[in-house]
């Protein structure tokens, strides 16, 4: 009885964990030093990861969640201190909006959804990098950010929904 | 049921506050990281420092396949152009070699020179050379971590560099790790001169992968091709250090581009030149600043090449460093 109790609240610590484990596991990942392109891609898919998350495990992927996440991409050094954690509130937000109007939508639709959000993000993180930094940066790294999270979604989906269904469909 | 109900009663009222402002309150916390950042970057370099150092060994680990996933990719295509390879490392070496003959002979002659003017010797140079472990680069930053670190005799402001040019500075030391900001970096600035022209200009970084040329002379003739070195103004690196050349210039706009591949560094050099540097006074809080003997407020000046033995910095060979 009481292994059944340690083992169901190993569980639930490991569900509500995962979401969080996962983030920055692939924010780790991101900084790895090996580029596929000529283009640094540093906390690439902590976006998609939260807005995944927050769609389908909303319970652990909470905005203080996101905040801590988005918080530890800017103390590893990835983008001004504050806006990689405005930004991981921000997708959060989002996650939470469509949660509600897509409840019960196809997969093409949540993408779609997250590429609006990613749009939005691109457009936000800018011109807030550049009231931080008090010059206009580069917009093309950004964008192309946005876009390598985008396009990835698709994989980080499967691959987190191969881990939901392995670690809590039982 | 009853009990149930008052525990959450209990509880509730402000955990159900908090799930409801939570979006406000995260975002108004957000604004103030993001002015104590941009306030106090004494306390944000110090934390970014701690979790460099802390999250530096999992780095290495989690980048540890990836790394050999490249290595074996390299090696595989390196066999293949073994043979192109081999030819074209004879032509270098040959070029090599004449090049150091033409050094010893410049090496005698400066010194007889050096001799004859009673010149100080210059400071020692030092290095530590270290595996880079990440690219933290993103859209907003351009830089890597190096691991290396204070104990292995890192200093903030030390120029980093590759075989074939400079690529950046030594932005934050840990104990274990440190942080190279890029010479392509929005923040970086770097004094360069411009080896033909002998202009003088600032290299200014903006997150693309080819940084500009600030404040050059109205009359500069600059050419694309032109080789760009650092001019040793401000104290920060020694003159004459390769930088890039020039790229393109687009609208009265002078682009570089690098001599080091700053996509794909493996290994970085951080060079001690021995120079006190403003940009070290400036920023330079950790220890290991006041080994330099320059007073805080000391103006900027141009390196001078004759120095007083007296007033030359002396600077300790860093310990077991050198690979």
């Amino acid at each position: 009885m009481i292994g059944l109790t340690i083992k169901h609240q190993i569980t639930e610590w490991l569900r509500l964990a995962t979401p969080a484990l996962v983030s920055l596991l692939l924010l780790l990942i991101s900084i790895a030093p090996w580029r596929p392109f000529d283009a640094p891609l540093g906390g690439s898919l902590v976006a998609a990861s939260i807005f995944y998350w927050t769609i389908y495990q909303p319970e652990a992927m909470t905005p203080w969640v996101a905040a801590f996440v988005g918080l530890s991409s800017d103390l590893l050094g990835l983008s001004p201190m504050g806006l990689g954690m405005l930004v991981a509130i921000i997708v959060c937000g989002s996650g939470q909006f469509w949660r509600q109007h897509l409840a019960d939508a196809s997969f093409v639709l949540v993408w779609l959804a997250f590429a609006a959000t990613s749009a939005v993000i691109f457009f936000f993180a800018w011109a807030l990098a550049a009231l931080i930094l008090e010059q206009w940066p580069d917009p093309w790294p950004i964008a192309l950010q946005n876009i390598v999270n985008v396009a990835l979604y698709p994989v980080l989906t499967l691959l987190c929904g191969r881990l939901q269904r392995a670690l809590f469909d039982q | 049921m009853k009990q149930r109900s008052s525990a959450i009663g209990a509880t509730s009222p402000l955990k159900v506050w908090f799930q409801r402002f939570s979006f406000v309150l995260l975002t108004i916390a957000a604004f103030g990281v993001l002015l104590i950042g941009k306030a106090d970057t004494v306390m944000l370099s110090r934390a970014r420092v701690w979790v460099a150092d802390t999250v530096g060994p999992f780095i290495h680990v989690v980048s540890a396949p990836v790394e050999t996933a490249r290595e074996t990719a390299s090696e595989v295509q390196s066999y293949f152009a073994l043979k192109q390879r081999v030819e074209i490392l004879q032509r270098e070496n040959q070029a090599l070699r004449d090049w150091e003959q033409q050094a010893r002979t410049l090496k005698a002659e400066n010194e007889s020179l050096r001799a004859l003017l009673n010149m100080a010797s210059s400071p020692r140079i030092s290095f530590i050379s270290a595996p880079v472990i990440a690219d933290a680069s993103s859209g907003f930053v351009r830089g890597v971590i190096a691991l290396a670190g204070r104990d292995q005799g890192v200093v903030k402001g030390q120029a980093a560099m590759v075989g074939n040019g400079i690529v950046g500075r030594v932005q934050d030391v840990g104990e274990r790790v440190s942080r190279i900001m890029l010479l392509t970096d929005i923040n970086s600035r770097l004094p360069i001169l411009i080896e033909r022209t002998r202009d003088q200009a600032v290299l200014a970084g903006n997150n693309s992968d080819q940084p500009d040329i600030n404040y050059l002379p109205r009359d500069a003739d600059i050419k694309v091709g032109d080789h760009v070195v650092t001019s040793g103004v401000g104290g920060a690196f020694p003159r004459g250090l390769p930088v890039g050349e020039v790229a393109e210039i687009v609208d009265g706009k002078v682009y570089v581009r690098p001599f080091a591949d700053l996509g794909r560094l493996e290994f970085i050099r951080m060079v001690d030149y021995g120079l006190p540097g403003v940009l070290k006074e400036d920023l330079g809080v950790e220890a290991g600043v006041q080994k330099f003997a320059k007073p805080a407020a000391a103006p900027v000046q141009l390196p001078r090449p004759a120095k007083p033995a007296a007033t030359t910095p002396k600077l300790k060979p860093t310990e077991g460093l050198a690979q």
